[in-house]
């Protein structure tokens, strides 16, 4: 575990063209209807501002009653092509307030379009200003314990 | 040691190290304020204890996200289908 993770890669071949694709993603009367990891779950676009620097914040209602708020701003939007986006969980969540980042890309494919989404935890403020020693330190250090825990078992 | 001793005393864990009190002390405030470590303080005895909650979560984060996108771009690829020609006219 370290501060530099890699990026979560999600992909999926649509059989639709990429302006198509791109368009659902950019107006907020479409996403509404789609933008959500099943059909049980609906999604409320309380924010959604698709320009350079625009703010955005989703709502979604889940069956069992949670409605996690995500929210962030758009950093990139270069049509049909690339949507990066910041994407911070909002209070109460287990991830809440964590630093996060997702790009769309949009890939010409035969007859269809790549999409490739990655998404990416960003280093927290918190994190680094939370000792001059900083976090990668603190994790040497639970290493070092973890390492010498094993040690001492065997 | 944190990890399968419970809670142990700044003096247990400086044990298996050749480092001084100050520089032990030092990285358990580190772990403690990111919320990695518990302090438990009883007389002049400071406890640790290994908080699992956050690195799991740190874990779980990938887990997550991969079913919520996996998810919605199935979604999408259903919507797209039900998109009339009008809509990408807009």
């Amino acid at each position: 575990m370290s501060e530099t993770e890699r990026p979560l890669v999600v992909r999926r071949t649509i059989p639709a063209p990429r302006e198509k694709l791109f368009e659902a993603f950019s107006r907020r009367d479409l996403l509404v209807r789609w933008f959500t990891p099943s059909a049980d779950i609906s999604v409320e676009a309380e924010t959604f501002d698709f320009v350079p620097g625009g703010e955005f914040r989703l709502r979604y209602s889940m069956p069992d009653g949670r409605q996690p708020v995500v929210a962030g701003s758009f950093e990139r939007i270069e049509p049909p092509a690339l949507i990066v986006q910041s994407w911070i969980w909002q209070p109460p969540d287990p991830l809440e307030n964590i630093p996060m980042r997702v790009s769309f890309q949009f890939d010409e494919a035969p007859g269809a379009t790549e999409i490739v989404i990655r998404h990416e935890k960003l280093p927290s403020d918190a994190a680094c200003t939370i000792h001059e020693d900083g976090w990668e330190r603190a994790l040497d250090s639970l290493e070092r314990f973890a390492g010498a825990a094993h040690v001492r078992i065997a | 040691m944190l990890a399968t001793g419970g809670a142990l005393s700044a003096n247990e864990l400086r044990a298996p190290f050749d480092v001084a009190q100050p520089t032990i002390s030092k990285h358990l405030k580190v772990l403690e304020q990111a919320g990695l470590v518990s302090r438990r303080v009883e007389g002049r005895t400071h406890w640790f204890r290994l908080e699992v909650a956050p690195m799991k979560e740190a874990e779980d984060w990938i887990a997550r996200h991969e079913r919520f996108w996996q998810g919605t771009l199935k979604r999408l690829e259903d919507f797209v289908q039900t998109m009339e020609p009008s809509e990408t006219d807009a």
